[in-house]
């Protein structure tokens, strides 16, 4: 026997470990590379996902940069291509590059895919960039559309595209019920639906169903005008109520508050604008302007004559009838009256009353009183809106008709928002007042025996022309996410 | 004495077999609990930041929101054009240990709609293991915590999201968790 022969028995051993090894250790290797797959999947639809943030979070910056150029220059996109927006071209084919200057009221169009790329950081996803594309307001908007595309990693082999839309518009007064510079007070009968202000105190006895926003004390006491403690129950205040004690509070909203000195820029933005293409009047001959808004998109323009406005109208001259103007502004440097409910007999035959129905985007401003003689409707809701902007006090005369109803904005910028008389003098039954007040001095609406007032909805989406904005509130209206324009 | 080698080996190679899927397992279910948290915050954080009113303003996006639940509305359409919101009304609540998206289509030509019934619920992450510790929560603009369920809901301007998500490491259950914070992108100021 050889000394390196076979021992016995090991003729029978088959050689089954190695396989067995073999096929345990390819099955090991399949599961580890099935979770190894499993993980760089994971890792890869995390990076994906991290890369989708970002372009979100860079075309939100581009929308927050034009947001801030807007509260700088309220007409910014009328002046200036942005720095980070797409090439114009003008109507007449002439492409203008981004930072040129741009002439106002001209329309625009771009071409093709987005060209301007604002790198706005490098860092572990690859570089990030943006570029916008400007909508301006329709005719009677405020509404600036901004489209903001941003990439990230575009050189990379997955660059990610995210494209944002977002309408931006300021906060006009007239988003407001009431704001006023002194305390205000409702009763028990009341239901107030649009948002309320006060620089003092609001004291709501009834129900309100918009937010409320008093400098001092919110509270609903029987007793007294101003409020001698807080209260914010939702029985009484059903959308919030913010004073210098909630949270969050009065200052956490407004942390400027309303200043009236600031209207006074509209004021002057809307006399340029009626000496350019709108109806401006000034005769210092003029006792008062009577103006009476008809159905069919038209004015008619008194003079009148008067030993007191706002108590009755001794004369009218004949009118003269203008059509609503294209950009809605209207000034006269007189007193104004809108609306006549007497039944006075102008110098060319025409009797009263004279009711105002509103066809059209319009605002009427005055540097001194503005009178509200007779009822005020609109021809068609949610297409047409008016304005009134008093830099003194607005007040309802004496020759408003027994159940008077007035549906308008109106603004008494240093003055009061006052009837005639302080009390029910059994002639004036009812007022119904369904619109914005805004007023310096408070006011009161005695002359009628039962007043109601409510807020237009309208004017959340329909801002009277020039109508004063919140200084610095640009802000989102309808932000989303688009598909990116081709 | 071989038969002792071969054991010992056949040990080592099952133990090392084992142990390889129980990576492999724990390895599964870890990344399927990250994915589905993954899925369900992104899908929040886009619903969330694009909430929008569903009466052009009364009210805000956010209709309800609580620690385990929360109603907002928000519109789909991805239309350049489509510049009017006509918002679905999507719920997030806890349903049992699963975080469930529940849809409702809005009925009408104009607001203010009315809405359908919600849709059979989605499960978007199983099983949630949040306990105590709220999905949802609200903040203010200036970064003050709501008290939940948030009675005005205006004032939401930041939600936190946190997701706790059960998972097995080995044989063991633990959790994950994933959080983010969302800012509302169409929340009125005033």
């Amino acid at each position: 026997m050889s000394r390196f022969g076979t021992r016995p028995g090991t003729r029978r051993q088959r050689g089954a470990t190695l396989p067995a090894v073999l096929g345990l250790t390819a099955a090991l290797a399949i599961t580890v590379a099935v979770s190894l797959t499993v993980a760089r999947g994971g890792v890869t639809s995390a990076a994906h996902l991290g890369r989708a943030d970002i372009a979100i979070q860079a075309a939100d910056a581009g929308v927050n940069r034009y947001i801030s150029r807007l509260v700088e220059d309220p007409r910014y996109y009328d002046r200036w291509v942005d720095q980070a927006e797409d090439p114009r071209v003008d109507p007449a084919g002439v492409v203008h590059p981004p930072g040129s200057p741009w002439i106002p009221g001209t329309p625009w169009t771009y071409v093709g895919p987005p060209q301007t790329q604002i790198p706005l950081q490098d860092a572990r996803f690859g570089s990030a960039t943006y570029s916008l594309r400007i909508s301006p307001p329709t005719v009677g908007s405020d509404i600036v559309t901004v489209q903001a595309q941003a990439r990230v990693d575009a050189a990379g082999p997955r660059p990610q595209v995210r494209t944002v839309q977002a309408q931006i518009a300021p906060v006009s007064i007239a988003d407001f019920q009431m704001i006023s510079n002194k305390e205000i007070k409702y009763g028990s009968a009341a239901t107030t639906t649009g948002k309320l202000y006060s620089a003092v105190s609001v004291n709501h006895l009834g129900v309100a169903t918009a937010p409320v926003f008093a400098q001092q004390k919110v509270c609903s006491e029987p007793t007294t005008v101003e409020c001698g403690s807080h209260y914010y129950g939702s029985d009484v205040f059903r959308a919030g109520a913010y004073d210098s004690a909630s949270t969050p509070s009065f200052s956490d909203k407004f942390p400027t508050p309303i200043d009236f000195s600031q209207f006074t820029r509209s004021v002057n933005d809307l006399r340029d604008a009626a000496q350019h293409g709108g109806v401006y009047r000034n005769n210092p001959s003029v006792t008062a302007w009577l103006v009476q808004f008809r159905s069919d998109g038209t004015m008619r323009i008194h003079r009148a004559t008067s030993l007191k406005i706002d108590q009755a109208l001794s004369s009218l001259s004949c009118p003269e009838i203008v059509p609503v103007p294209e950009n809605g502004a209207v000034f006269f440097e007189q007193p104004v009256i809108v609306s006549d409910g007497s039944s006075l007999v102008d110098a060319c035959g025409g009797r009263g009353p004279r009711d105002s129905v509103v066809d059209g985007r319009v605002t009427i401003a005055t540097p001194g009183n503005l009178y509200i003689g007779g009822n005020i409707a609109y021809e068609t809701s949610g297409d047409d809106v008016l304005g009134l902007i008093a830099t003194q006090s607005i007040i309802f005369t004496q020759y408003t008709p027994r159940d008077t109803t007035v549906r308008a904005a109106t603004l008494a910028q240093n003055g009061q928002w006052i009837t005639s008389l302080t009390s029910y003098d059994g002639k004036h039954e009812s007022l119904t007042y369904i619109g914005s007040q805004t007023t310096n001095q408070g006011g009161y609406a005695s002359m009628f025996r039962t007043r109601t007032y409510g807020y237009d909805e309208v004017l959340q989406f329909l801002r009277p022309p020039f109508y004063p904005i919140i200084e610095g509130s640009w802000e989102n209206r309808y932000w989303r996410e688009v598909r990116a324009p081709s | 004495m071989g038969i002792a080698v071969a054991m010992a080996f056949a040990i080592a190679l099952y133990s090392f077999f084992f142990s390889g899927l129980d990576a492999a397992n724990t390895h599964q279910s870890q990344t399927r609990a990250q994915n589905g948290l993954r899925t369900a915050v992104e899908l929040l954080s886009r619903d969330l930041r694009q909430a929008v009113s569903p009466d052009g303003g009364i009210n805000g996006g956010i209709m309800s929101l609580n620690a385990t639940s929360l109603v907002v509305h928000v519109d789909p359409n991805r239309d350049p054009a489509a510049t009017v919101p006509k918002p679905l009304r999507v719920r997030y609540r806890l349903l049992g240990e699963q975080l469930v998206r529940e849809v409702a289509r809005p009925i009408g030509a104009a607001p203010p709609y009315s809405y359908t019934a919600y849709s059979p619920p989605v499960v978007l992450v199983e099983p949630l293991r949040n306990g105590a510790t709220p999905l949802f929560q609200a903040f203010t603009r200036q970064g003050a915590p709501l008290a939940s369920p948030v009675a005005q809901t205006r004032d939401i301007t930041t939600v936190r999201i946190r997701l706790i998500a059960g998972q097995k490491t080995g044989l063991q259950a633990t959790t994950t968790e994933l959080s983010t914070d969302v800012t509302l992108r169409n929340t009125a100021r005033y």
